[in-house]
């Protein structure tokens, strides 16, 4: 299994903050990164698409850099598979309503201040690192990252329209959570149930 | 003969619900959207016919939507009408000449607004030239059943019928008949529709062919074939009608001239969003009163600033919102902090319409949600473009009130001179004719009485401005100490959330050998973060004993303490050099903490110009110029960019809004400067080309005297 990567962005924090401690710790040290500038932050996750991460985020990041709103409305235009949790000192009354809309709207996975214990910040990590494992789109995801380039180009399904679609296609409908991507994880689902129900076949894994 | 035959769509069930049932929240955006459809098929007339839709009528219901557009083909029907975000819109950005209109039904959904007036349609088109006339039956409800049926199936196989009939060649142009509708239409609910209708094109861009859009009701009276009018604004106190010229790279912009006390129109370049035409409507108090006794209280139409593209409305698409505290504000005019204090102008004081094109401004796009435009750089410039309009407009509005008063005084000073001047006529009356003082004598009282009525009126009056200026400057000083209280209650919780990770770090591995070089950091960084915060929390209570009374202080005093206690913590947090060079040392009797509150502004803007700067100085050196006590306060941050430095002291005028500013730091400095006599300027940079420098120059009075 591909492991995951803790991307955290932050414009006030050490790289030997206690809290990287803890994550590199349970992470391993070189899946935990920090980035203070969140432009760069951004760049970094955007380069690693195929991988799994989870994105833990300050809120106000500085002049001239996108601050969490922002920086989570690009990461959702480009893939849902994506965890994150922000991570602040701001006060949560002091954020704007439509923000906060936006965040649950945009499937942000917590959110946390800064002043939390770091066992309470680890095991939002942690679930969100679960879910990470476990949602049907991201084990897909991760199937099909795995496969050969060529596997990945030969057209895989057709849909009554007469569309035909790739791996790669699929990914990023998957990515997109489009209606094509949202119907093969329920038609996998729907199959996984089947399997399990009738029991003529045994589950490998 | 004719032969029915079978169509069907092409798309997804999920999708109809979506566009259908989702995305048009309301019966009057969804006659608004069909009537774009009319508008992207070049028709010159739209006939939106209303027949027993009211709760009393006796006939069969029907809304029929009707143009003399170009019409569609069965292949249109087939290939475009029945399929969602048909491309055939966007691959050509035109209409046929001689329209060359600009498509506006972007996204192929306004036929689904259908479906949210009735359950059943008719769809009659044809195209010029052709023999026939394609007429397709489509019931909505069957959709609704296949919709909620748990089989998967990606598209649906719902079948529509569909005929062809006999028809004049010359013809053309499309019909949709709606019947099954779904709700009731009453007579105030025909009348929004021809408000919001009334909005769609802009009475500035006059369209050539013409887009005329009429209603008609066989119910409602004055509705027989009513035509969908802009009503010109009538009553406003001010208009301004702000242009360009792309060839010459100039931008109007509207200033308030302090020496000439008008709006006079500057030329800038064209901004990053692009050339834009705004006309705007202001309406004063007084406009205000003729414009509700005219229209009976219903200022509907009193409500800010609407974008057209191409000559057609842009958002908010038309949706209909009956509250007016519910209606979005897009471009946030009424949403600026501290909003509705003092002189601001909201919108329910303007009319705007704002003109933009595909062309030219590109980058104004509308977000999918339809409810916003796409937040960009862009957006985010033309959205402080139209409130700097709204800022020049509010300075007019702040001197109107201004001129208001003087006229209430010089009347009220009047009045008292010309009771003397009785008075003292019927004195010299009543020594030349000491025979009349009977008669004279209860007239020179009454006078008399009347002459301290008046003094006490304006002895009141003065009371009440003083007052009034009193309130407003506890009200500022409180605003700045709520910016204040923001700001340190981050550093604190900042610096608190260190140091308990710090702590629960100890707690949890302590002792471990291996660990020893991470335990000593730490100690060290628990230490150093307490003290901070114990100095944070020693200056924000020094607050709470501060008045705003007059008293005698030592302002080299003041202005070192303030540099070298109170902000040094501040300082270090933000590892910023500090320099502070106070030649003169005096006392003066002023408020100090009005001083401080210059100073803690001051330093508050420097912090945030600051942020990207590696190297951070703030530099502040004070000195006496012969009558002048000369303070320049200087930091190395980015800088003000020339085009803002006139903007930089007006209220709500922030260039950091994103980091909380409100716009009233160098504002309350300015006003304080000013109840302190003195005044301020924005002087080159002593760091050039980095940095900002502003200098404050106080005048010394006779009361004040040096010491050593």
């Amino acid at each position: 299994m591909k492991s995951i990567k803790i991307v955290v962005i932050h414009d006030n924090m050490k790289v030997t903050d206690p809290l990287l401690f803890s994550l590199r710790e349970r992470f391993g040290t070189d899946n935990v990164i920090l980035k203070e500038v969140s432009s760069e932050g951004l760049e970094y996750i955007f380069d690693n698409l195929t991988g799994k991460q989870i994105v833990l985020l300050d809120y106000d990041l500085g002049a001239d850099q996108p601050h969490a709103p922002e920086i989570i409305r690009e990461i959702r235009d480009r893939t849902s598979l994506i965890q994150i949790i922000i991570f602040t000192a701001k006060q949560f009354s002091s954020i704007p309503y439509e923000y906060l809309i936006e965040f649950i709207n945009n499937e942000t996975f917590g959110i946390i201040q800064s002043t939390a214990d770091i066992v309470d910040v680890l095991s939002l990590v942690d679930r969100a690192a679960h879910q990470l494992e476990t949602r049907v789109d991201c084990v897909l995801e991760e199937w099909i990252s795995k496969r050969t380039d060529s596997e990945k180009r030969k057209p895989y399904i057709t849909t009554k329209a007469g569309a035909v679609y790739t791996l790669s296609d699929l990914i990023v409908e998957i990515r997109k959570e489009t209606k094509l991507g949202q119907q093969v994880e329920k038609s996998i689902l729907q199959l996984a149930t089947e399997l399990l129900t009738s029991g003529k076949k045994e589950l490998d894994d | 003969m004719i032969e029915e035959k079978n169509l069907k769509w092409r798309f997804d069930v999920n999708a109809f619900r979506l566009f259908g049932r989702d995305l048009i929240t309301d019966r009057i955006t969804a006659v608004y959207e069909l009537v774009k459809n009319c508008y992207d098929a070049n028709a010159t007339s739209v006939v939106v016919s209303f027949e027993n839709v009211g709760a009393n009528a006796s006939g069969k219901p029907n809304i029929t939507i009707s143009d003399d557009g170009h019409g569609m083909s069965f292949n249109d029907v087939r290939d475009k009408w029945m399929v969602v975000g048909t491309a055939s819109k966007r691959n050509k950005l035109f209409s046929d000449k001689p329209f060359n209109r600009r498509y506006v039904g972007e996204k192929g959904i306004g036929r689904f607004a259908v479906d949210k007036l009735g359950g059943k349609l008719t769809i009659s088109t044809k195209q010029k030239g052709e023999k026939e006339r394609l007429i397709v039956k489509i019931d909505w409800d069957a959709y609704e059943v296949k919709s909620r049926s748990t089989q998967l199936t990606l598209f649906t196989d719902i079948e529509n019928g569909f005929f062809f009939e006999e028809d004049n060649p010359e013809i053309h142009g499309t019909t949709l008949s709606i019947s099954s509708i779904a709700e009731l239409w009453t007579e105030p609910d025909i009348k929004r529709l021809e408000r919001e209708l009334e909005k769609i094109v802009s009475p500035f861009y006059p369209l050539d062919p013409p887009f005329n859009i009429y209603i008609q009701s066989n119910e409602y009276s004055g509705y027989e074939n009513r035509q969908v009018k802009a009503e010109t604004i009538k009553y406003s106190s001010h208009q301004f009608s702000i242009n360009f010229n792309l060839d010459n790279n100039i931008q109007e912009t509207l200033k308030f001239d302090n020496t000439k006390n008008q709006i006079i129109k500057q030329q800038i370049p064209i901004q990053i969003f692009g050339p834009v035409h705004l006309e705007l409507y202001y309406f004063n108090e007084a406009a205000k009163k003729r414009y509700n006794s005219a229209y009976k209280n219903d200022d509907y139409r009193v409500d800010g600033v609407k974008i057209y593209r191409d000559g057609l409305i842009t958002t908010p698409f038309a949706e209909f919102e009956s509250e007016r505290d519910k209606k979005r504000d897009i471009l946030g005019i009424d949403k600026r902090l501290w909003s509705g204090t003092f002189d601001k102008i909201g919108t329910r004081e303007i009319i705007g319409i704002l003109d933009i094109t595909k062309d030219s401004n590109p980058q104004i796009i509308e977000a999918t949600n339809r409810q916003d435009f796409v937040d960009n750089r862009e957006y985010r410039e033309l959205k402080e473009f139209v409130i700097s309009q709204l800022r020049s407009i509010a300075e007019l509005k702040k001197y109107e009130r201004y001129l208001i008063k003087v006229s209430i005084d010089k009347n009220l000073a009047r009045a008292n001179i010309e009771i003397k001047e009785f008075t003292t006529r019927i004195e010299t009356l009543e020594r030349k004719n000491p025979t009349l003082e009977k008669i004279l004598k209860p007239l020179r009282e009454q006078a008399i009485s009347i002459d301290r009525s008046i003094k006490k009126g304006i002895q009141q009056q003065e009371r009440e401005r003083k007052d009034h200026i009193r309130k407003e400057n506890i009200y500022l000083s409180l605003m700045s100490l709520q910016d204040y209280a923001i700001h340190i209650s981050h550093a604190v919780r900042t610096a608190l959330g260190k140091v308990k990770r710090m702590a629960e770090f100890f707690k949890e591995r302590y002792p471990n050998p291996e660990l020893d070089t991470y335990f000593r950091e730490y100690s060290v960084g628990i230490y150093d973060e307490m003290t901070n915060l114990s100095r944070i929390i020693d200056f924000m209570l020094s607050y709470a004993g501060s008045t705003i009374d007059m008293e005698d202080f030592n302002i080299k005093t003041l202005l070192v303490n303030l540099f070298e206690k109170s902000y040094s913590p501040v300082f270090q947090a933000e590892s910023i050099h500090s320099i502070i060079e106070i030649q003169d040392s005096f006392i003066i009797h002023a408020n100090r903490k009005f001083f401080e509150d210059i100073i803690e502004n001051l330093i508050s803007n420097s912090i945030k110009a600051l942020r990207n700067e590696n190297n951070k100085i703030i530099k502040c050196a004070g000195y006496i110029d012969i009558d002048k006590f000369v303070v320049v306060f200087s930091d190395n941050g980015e800088g003000i960019k020339k085009e803002n430095e006139e903007r930089i002291f007006e209220m709500y005028y922030t260039t950091t809004a994103d980091l909380g500013g409100a716009g009233l730091g160098l504002y309350i400095v300015k006003t304080r400067v000013e109840s302190l006599n003195g005044s301020i300027s924005l002087i080159k940079s002593e760091f050039f080309p980095k940095g900002a420098s502003f200098k404050i120059v106080f005048p010394l009075r006779k009361t004040s005297h040096e010491v050593d």
